[in-house]
């Protein structure tokens, strides 16, 4: 049973078209929109930057963490290669370098883990991290940096001593230089607690660097 | 033109089925990327809701922002010296919806800002990203600073430094005063109260903006 159509012409002769065929590089247009929103969203105005200033048109973004840290010995605030929320395109390559980086969040020092965990959100005591009486209050650590190529013993980190009288803490934020991870160092110096438990937020902006 | 079957036996036969395909298929792990698009929609938009806000307010649904800037200003001392922190039509990222009309025109503002000053252009320099001194914007000893916040409303800008719609930073004898133009563009302006010589800064802002808030 050939198919011809009303004047006779059957498939051989004829080409017909049902409309612009939808190929896959037009459904992979798709990811340069995921791209896009990456990118994007209003999180990503660009501010206006030196002429002595190379920024990348990229956006920034904000990480939310809650850790209980050890003394001495180093944590993962922002792991670059391991998200599970939408980061800016590539940052899985560059991380959190050469960005200006604002770290807010509450900390409080605790004698053993389980008094450290409890601090945590869900933890028995996690508003006292916030206020010991369950009133809120101002941030304890609220500080602002600029992390360039990273690393943990330069200039480019956030150092801060806190502390009871007669005992010293600090609290170390830096980007490793490798992996552009965002990492904390939480250090006691002797007679103190040998836990910390940190809950706040970091935001960083996009890549700025020399202009070149 | 409609395609009529007539019988006669040939290639095409209705005791057996065809296949037409005019290119490669569209296929579900495709159009599943919409759904992942929603995702990254849904996650973006989160940073730049809009709170509740009084019946009697107009709330255009715009999105709220944060930007970053640093830049470098000054000259001639106890002179002001002006500059565009956000211009608004020359954006690498996307704005929210009609930004490019309203820019920031009736938003709260927030700012956090750090800064480092000195004499001379050539100094001040080595205090931009990349430089030597780049991390010195940020504190005198390289372990980060507490940065100053302020937050204003616009309004419909043209505040100007006398304004009422306006932040002021005074850190020592640097004066730093911002409001949004009335073209909503985010202007800052550097005065150091020297009698003589130069002065420069080197200034980096975190800023946030919200939606736009007014009454109609």
């Amino acid at each position: 049973m050939p198919f011809t159509n009303e004047d006779g012409q059957g498939f051989t002769s004829t080409s017909f078209s049902l409309g612009n065929a939808i190929m896959p590089e037009d459904i992979s247009s798709m990811s340069d929109n995921d791209d896009v929103m990456r990118d994007g969203k209003s999180f990503a105005i660009a501010g206006y930057c030196s002429t002595a200033v190379d920024v990348v048109a990229e956006t920034g973004g904000a990480f939310y963490f809650a850790l209980r840290l050890n003394d001495g010995t180093p944590a993962t605030v922002v792991n670059a290669s391991e998200m599970g929320g939408i980061t800016p395109d590539g940052f899985a390559s560059f991380g959190l370098k050469n960005r200006i980086i604002s770290v807010r969040c509450m900390r409080d020092t605790a004698a053993n883990t389980g008094d450290a965990d409890d601090l945590l959100p869900g933890g028995a005591d996690d508003y006292k991290l916030f206020s010991p009486t369950g009133i809120s209050a101002n941030w304890n650590f609220d500080f602002e940096m600029y992390s360039g190529a990273g690393g943990s013993g330069g200039n480019y980190v956030l150092y801060k001593t806190f502390g009871d009288t007669g005992i010293d803490y600090n609290l170390k934020f830096y980007v490793d230089s490798t992996r552009g991870d965002l990492e904390v160092l939480f250090n006691e110096a002797g007679g103190g607690d040998g836990y910390c438990t940190i809950c706040g937020i970091a935001e960083f902006g996009p890549r700025m660097t020399k202009a070149t | 033109m409609s395609w009529t079957a007539k019988p006669s036996g040939s290639e095409y036969d209705y005791k057996f089925s065809y296949t037409f395909k005019g290119c490669t298929g569209t296929t579900f792990t495709k159009f599943n990327k919409i759904r992942i698009m929603d995702k990254y929609l849904q996650s973006g938009k989160a940073f730049s809701l809009l709170g509740e806000c009084e019946s009697v307010g107009y709330n255009p649904h715009t999105g709220g922002g944060e930007f970053w800037s640093w830049i470098h200003i000054g000259g001639d001392k106890a002179t002001s010296h002006s500059g565009i922190l956000l211009n608004i039509s020359a954006l690498d990222g996307i704005a929210p919806k009609d930004f490019v009309e309203n820019g920031l025109l009736n938003c709260v503002i927030e700012l956090e800002m750090l800064h480092h000053a000195k004499s001379t252009l050539t100094d001040l320099t080595t205090y931009m990203p990349g430089r030597c001194n780049d991390y010195l914007t940020f504190s005198t000893d390289g372990t980060g600073s507490k940065p100053t916040k302020r937050a204003f409303l616009s309004d419909n800008g043209g505040g100007g430094i006398s304004g009422d719609y306006k932040s002021v930073i005074g850190v020592g004898d640097d004066t730093f005063t911002w409001w949004a133009d009335t073209g909503g563009n985010l202007i800052i302006n550097y005065y150091y109260s020297g009698v003589s010589g130069e002065q420069w800064a080197s200034v980096a802002v975190h800023g946030k903006f919200s939606p736009r808030i007014y009454y109609p």
